[in-house]
């Protein structure tokens, strides 16, 4: 019941209308040469207490920061 | 997700919108992102219900927000909110006064002094120890419940992700290896579906003991 007709491929496969945040395929980095972040996907409910785990340094803060 | 950078490649979607300041739209929908940085980012010389309002300068008009003039009823819900923190009866205390947990529940009263629908986080708890650390969780895992709060928090400690947590996200190098679900005791892996509870669990104690 939750999903929704698709209209454009390239955009998320599936969208369920409580999604808060999504992200497909992103890649970031500082300097534009060497990606901090590579092929991150993800989609994170709504009223859900969602966790990044990782060592200083694996891209945790650019991941809030995008 | 609060847009200070831009992804090089991808699609970042924050309620369906995808970020843009020029929107006014998403703008508004800013003032609702909480983001409590790692340092906190207190104002060390003025009070706690001061730091605590700031929380409410975007809802105040130009000059109001200019001058900090506050409406009494803002510092009725500031108050109100402390007391949810657990800092009734220290709202006249100068931010420097505190001990590291108090200001952590400073900066998170001033974070939901903004409404905030999504709060990010940055190694709220980090630095503190164990018993203080689960307490500040407690006050998020609340707001989770009462405000229909959506948390998505920066941690390195497996063991207290996995207890307050709906959904953790390994990453390392900046490739997310790891993605799952916790529900009770179960652990669902919503990266591969290869792995075993067994198998995470045996990753997740190591990475504890680094």
């Amino acid at each position: 019941m939750e999903l929704l007709q698709i209209t454009k491929p390239s955009d998320f496969p599936l969208i369920s209308t409580k999604k808060i945040v999504q992200m497909n395929n992103v890649y970031a980095s500082y300097d534009s040469k060497n990606y901090v972040l590579k092929e991150i996907t993800l989609s994170i409910d709504r009223g859900t207490i969602y966790v990044i785990v990782g060592q200083s340094g694996s891209g945790n803060l650019l991941f809030l920061n995008l | 997700m609060n847009s200070m950078m831009i992804p090089s490649k991808g699609i970042v979607k924050i309620d369906y919108q995808t970020p843009n300041m020029n929107n006014k739209k998403f703008k508004l929908m800013m003032h609702n992102i909480g983001y409590i940085p790692q340092s906190l980012g207190l104002i060390k010389n003025i009070t706690v219900l001061e730091n605590t309002l700031i929380g409410a300068l975007p809802r105040l008009g130009k000059i109001q927000s200019l001058f900090k003039i506050f409406p009494e009823k803002e510092i009725v819900e500031a108050k109100k909110i402390l007391k949810q923190v657990g800092l009734e009866g220290k709202e006249y205390r100068k931010a420097y006064m505190l001990s590291g947990g108090e200001k952590r529940r400073v900066a998170i009263a001033r974070a939901f002094m903004q409404k905030p629908t999504l709060l990010l986080a940055d190694e709220i708890v980090s630095e503190l120890d164990s018993v203080t650390a689960r307490e500040i969780m407690n006050l998020i895992a609340d707001a989770q419940k009462t405000m229909n709060l959506t948390a998505i928090m920066v941690h390195h400690d497996m063991q207290l992700a996995l207890e307050y947590a709906n959904r953790v996200a390994v990453i390392k190098e900046g490739e997310k290896i790891l993605e799952i679900g916790v529900e009770g005791d179960k652990i669902v892996d919503f990266q591969t579906g290869n792995l075993t509870p067994d198998e995470i669990m045996e990753m997740y104690s190591v990475d504890a003991k680094k």
